[in-house]
């Protein structure tokens, strides 16, 4: 709105006063008329907010009338982005691993040291120019070049033919319809997902099959440990400013990196190619999500059965935040997209009854269902076509059967895992690898 | 020790007799270990490198910011006869804290026009992070003829 010529007031809470500044930075304004309440708003009766809007007010009216800018500058900007600074230090191996965490250069994990010699290696793993600024990573704006990308790569365990990935996967994190600026800022614990589809799963040694989301997955784990350092170091999103996660997870220090077992997808139509790539090309697919829930079915023969226990932990995915009736585009406003990671054995069961992935699409919308009282105040409004509701009406949590997307990964075992989008995912972005 | 237990304590000390049991063994020296030499180990042992000091030349992996500086809008300096919009993120109690500035800025500054932009576009009341959405909350703002915006955040 200032940059249109609109004058502005933001109210923001005590604890979320540092977020909304360094927001406020990252859009270009050195400063902005902000009135702080005390925290927290949401969450607190009617009578409390509107004892803290009748507090605020006159400090609204000063903000509106009479606020200047103590600051009209941003300090740090100008500088190149390439070639990156080089350090000299002099120190162990664990002096430097602590010397990088205090610095904000890692995330409290070791890391292997990004000797220049050791990020010159791994650029040799792509073809593009290490001075090509491939994502301006938010919240803190810093340059993401393919030589930064190559140095936290090094960091992070990866090797130089895992360049085309990690590239990969940045484009796919830095499309708007990520909504990463939102995702790694939230109160939420939300965890960056990364699907990996193609040949390159078994070339590179990708984990697809047993444990593949776990330990002992070397590259899953590099790839993964890759994505949070660019998040954290370069977007500068640690807690507890500006990154508010009220909890975190594990997953702040590696992100999810699985690969499909496509041997094993019944439906012989892999996540990659229902999105419209070909069996051959090297698909990354990415999306936040918040932590997921498992299906721990043993006992289910038949196809109704094994989904008739999906849809139930489905629908207790993201509790709270829920919302009924959501459709395919609904970035900020609800959970709009879901993820089946189904196990072999799983995914076996369901075709034995469901002999395409869009029936079993179907059945889900169709039975994942919520009664009205499981939804949190105000986010769920049926429209009057659906007809009354009472408290323990079922109000469908979907609409539409591609809000669905199934992916087979794993190995022996009767375990799946159910994972719902963060609400400002637009939508999850497949990219090609390319070299 | 009165009778009863006299005779119960010679009873048992008969039975145990009888079963076979003996006082406990008086405990025995324990056999000597057999005393190794000690070994000086004089060759020298490599630090692993984690543990040596040693010059550094690193790669700094921050990456430099960039960020377009943009002009503040030009300030007003009263409420009065002006067009305030209000804009709420759709986090919760933002629309009843913002609906509670609405009925003071009636009360107090009543020549105020108040809008709330999520009354006249629904979409508005969520956090929108496009450049499409984006786009579209700042047209509508702007044709609302808004003089100032207030807007609220956070949880």
């Amino acid at each position: 709105m200032e940059k249109v010529g609109i004058p502005t007031v933001t109210v923001a809470t005590s604890e979320f006063l540092g977020l909304s500044r360094s927001t406020m930075e990252s859009i270009g304004l050195a400063d902005m008329a902000f009135v702080e309440v005390p925290h927290p708003m949401g969450m607190i009766p009617l009578d409390e907010i509107r004892a803290k809007a009748d507090a605020a007010f006159p400090e609204i009216v000063k903000a509106a009338t009479q606020w200047k800018p103590e600051k009209t500058t941003i300090e740090g900007l100008g500088e190149s982005p390439y070639p990156a600074k080089r350090i000299k230090f002099t120190g162990s191996y664990a002096d430097l691993n602590k010397m990088f965490f205090e610095k904000g250069w890692s995330l409290g994990l070791p890391i292997i040291p990004p000797t220049p010699e050791a990020v010159e290696e791994m650029l040799k793993g792509t073809t593009h120019k290490p001075d090509e600024v491939v994502w301006v990573v938010p919240p803190r704006m810093g340059q993401l070049t393919v030589e930064l990308v190559a140095t936290l790569g090094v960091m992070a365990g990866c090797k130089p033919e895992h360049m085309p990935l990690m590239l990969a996967i940045v484009k796919g994190f830095s499309d708007e319809n990520m909504g990463w600026r939102g995702t790694t800022t939230t109160t939420a614990a939300t965890e960056p997902m990364v699907i990996i589809n193609g040949p390159i799963v078994k070339e590179l040694g990708i984990g697809y099959g047993q444990g593949c989301m776990g330990a002992e997955q070397p590259v899953n784990a590099a790839l993964g440990y890759f994505v949070n350092l660019v998040g954290d170091i370069v977007g500068g999103s640690v807690p507890p400013e500006p990154d508010k996660s009220t909890q975190g997870s594990p997953a702040d220090y590696v992100a999810m990196v699985l690969g499909e077992n496509e041997d094993a997808n019944p439906w012989k139509q892999s996540y990659a190619v229902e999105q419209g790539f070909k069996p051959t090309d090297n698909v990354v697919t990415v999306f936040t999500a918040y932590p997921g829930t498992g299906n721990i079915d043993h006992n289910s023969v038949k196809g109704t059965e094994i989904l008739n226990t999906m849809v139930a932990g489905i629908s207790g995915t993201a509790s709270g935040i829920s919302r009924c009736l959501t459709g395919p585009s609904t970035g900020g406003t609800g959970v709009g997209w879901l993820f089946m990671l189904v196990a072999p054995e799983h995914a076996a069961t369901m075709f034995s009854e469901f002999k395409t992935k869009q029936e079993v699409q179907q059945y889900v919308v169709d039975n994942t269902k919520l009664p009205f009282k499981g939804y949190a105040p105000g986010l769920c409004k049926p429209p009057e076509s659906f007809g009354p509701v009472t408290p323990d009406t079922l109000v469908p949590r979907f609409t539409d059967p591609t809000q669905i997307r199934i992916v087979v990964t794993g190995g022996a075992g009767k375990q799946s895992q159910l994972w719902g989008a963060f609400p400002q995912v637009v939508k999850p972005v497949s990219v090609l690898v390319e070299n | 020790m009165r009778r009863p237990q006299y005779v119960l304590v010679v009873g048992l000390l008969l039975a145990s007799f009888l079963a076979g049991c003996a006082p406990a063994a008086a405990p025995t020296a324990a056999p000597a270990a057999p005393v190794k030499e000690t070994v000086v180990v004089k060759e020298t042992v490599q630090v692993p490198v984690s543990a040596a000091e040693q010059e550094w030349e690193l790669v700094n992996p921050a990456g430099v910011r960039q960020i377009t500086p943009i002009e503040l809008a030009p300030r007003i300096t009263t409420l009065e006869g002006k067009t305030v919009v209000l804009r709420w993120n759709g986090k919760h109690n933002g629309d009843n804290f913002l609906n509670r500035i609405a009925e003071l800025l009636a009360e107090q500054i009543p020549t105020a026009k108040v809008i709330k932009l999520w009354e006249s576009l629904p979409e508005s009341a969520a956090i929108v992070n496009t450049a499409d959405g984006l786009a579209k909350v700042t047209k509508a703002t702007q044709d609302l003829k808004a003089d100032i915006v207030i807007a609220s955040q956070s949880d």
